[in-house]
Parts: structure tokens; sequence; C-alpha cells
């Protein structure tokens, strides 16, 4: 199972004093609002809670029928910092946890969860221009990277979205990778791992 | 309010945060917030919060949970607002 999710900070805003706090209070449990208010409750952290609650939102439901929204069903448990922009959340969901791994730079945060492996994963982040298709675009990115890393050449692949519309890699009908993409902004993002 | 009515608050509503314009265009009750108007999962929230200052109600997470689409949250709103 494995879910990544990119905010784009630039345009990321929640409003402040009454609106903020009522936009954290229907996104945000309460034991997660005492975490941002111990971090100084800045933007940037509300951003990296979220999209680490996201990514795993992403990776459970790859299966599910019925898509919901209901952002206090996942909880953050605890955040560390692993490195200078690097911080490991840990996320709970109906009784399960979850590792999520998340970049933080000026303009983005980039969170991923695996719940195999991370050391299998492989994850980017890279720009979209305006003009392009964001769907295409990032289609684009992820078969470039395979094809420059792997023996798989670009015109013998295709990514194809399910009826839950998660996307799959093949390489005429062979699977390759299990996949999650996500976009926002100017920002697109990738996870990919091997095929189990 | 008549069904038209609520439609158009609603549609003045999503109308910031919307990257489909196509689907904007034919918005109607069948119309899906993320999968078709491309509305970002942390915009959903300012549309529930705008929904909320609009009708002068109060919306639940266990409301909010279905508010995925037009006709969902048709439902909720004329619930509300009826009370």
């Amino acid at each position: 199972m494995i879910g990544n999710d990119i905010v784009d900070l630039s345009i990321s805003h929640i409003g402040e004093g009454e609106r903020r706090a009522r936009y954290l209070a229907k996104i945000f449990t309460e034991k997660e609002c005492v975490i941002i208010d111990q971090l100084g409750n800045d933007d940037m952290w509300i951003w990296l809670l979220w999209s680490a609650k996201e990514s795993v939102y992403k990776a459970v439901s790859r299966n599910e029928q019925v898509i919901r929204y209901a952002p206090k069903s996942l909880e953050c448990l605890s955040i560390k910092n692993k490195s200078n922009s690097n911080y490991e959340t840990t996320v709970e969901y109906n009784g399960e946890q979850f590792v999520v791994l998340s970049h933080v730079s000026d303009k983005y945060v980039h969170s991923v969860t695996n719940k195999s492996n991370f050391n299998q994963s492989i994850s980017e982040v890279f720009t979209i221009s305006s003009n392009e298709n964001e769907s295409e675009a990032i289609d684009h990115k992820v078969l470039m990277y395979i094809s420059t890393n792997t023996k798989y050449e670009y015109k013998n692949m295709s990514i194809k979205r399910d009826r839950h519309r998660v996307p799959h890699i093949y390489h005429g009908d062979k699977e390759l990778y299990y996949l999650s993409m996500s976009h926002h902004g100017q920002f697109g993002a990738f996870v990919l791992t091997e095929n189990h | 309010m008549n069904n038209q009515e609520l439609i158009d608050k609603l549609k003045k509503i999503v109308k910031p945060y919307i990257q489909n314009e196509e689907a904007y265009d034919n918005l109607n009750e069948e119309t899906k917030f993320i999968e078709d108007l491309k509305i970002n999962s942390a915009n959903l929230v300012d549309v529930i919060l705008d929904v909320e200052d609009e009708f002068d109600i109060e919306i639940g997470d266990d409301e909010m949970e279905q508010m995925m689409d037009v006709k969902s949250s048709m439902d909720i709103i004329t619930k509300k607002i009826s009370k």
C-alpha cells in the first residue's frame, strides 16, 4: 500500500482568526490541534500534517469503492524531525498505524507512505508548467523516469486508471509497479514501488 | 428556496475552487466536487465553511463526510435550513 500527497504552499491559505480556527477544527482532531499548537501553529505544520494524512488516505482508499470525506478518521499521533527538512509522522487509520515520510521546502510539502518498505520505493517531485495538462504531464514524468532508470522502453509502457481512478503502469500486459500520483498547483509528484 | 436557487447558490460558492471549467459550466445535481470539478481536497473544507456562512448552518463531521457532490450537499442544506 503506497500513497503520496503534494501541497503547493503558494496556493494554500487557510485564513486567519475565526476562519482559521473553524478550518482546523474541520480537518484535525483535538490531539492533532495540540500537536500543531506545540509546534507553533505555522501554516507549514498544518500542511505537513494534512499531507501526511492525505498520503495515508490515498494508500488505504486504493481499493475502497466509496470515497468519503472524513479527514478526522485519520489521526497523526506523532511527528519527528529526521534531518533538516525531513519529517516522520505516524498516522493512525482504523486502528492501523502508518509511517509517513515528508519533505518540506519553502515551496511545497511532499508526503509519502509505504506500508511495505520505504527502501524499495522511489519518489520524485517536479514542476508542471501552466500550459501543460496536469495528468498527461505526470504520466510523462513517471514513464520518463522508468525508461531512464530501467530496461523498460518508454514506447512499450502505458499508464491506465482503474475504476477507483488508481493509476497502474503496464509494460505490454504486465503490470510493472504500484504507483501513486499527486498534483497541486505548479507541482506534481509520484511514488512507485516494485510489484510483489 | 427551490432546487434551482439552491444549485445557483452552491455554484457561486464552489466557483473560486474549481479547476475544471467545462464541468462547472454543466454543473447539475450529479456533479461531484473532487472528481468532476477537480476541487482540491483541502479546498473542500473552504466549500464547507462557505456553505455554513451562506446558509447560517453548522455542518457536522458526519455530514461533511457525505458532501462529495451537489445532490448530497443540497439534501444536507435543505434538511438543516428547514429546522
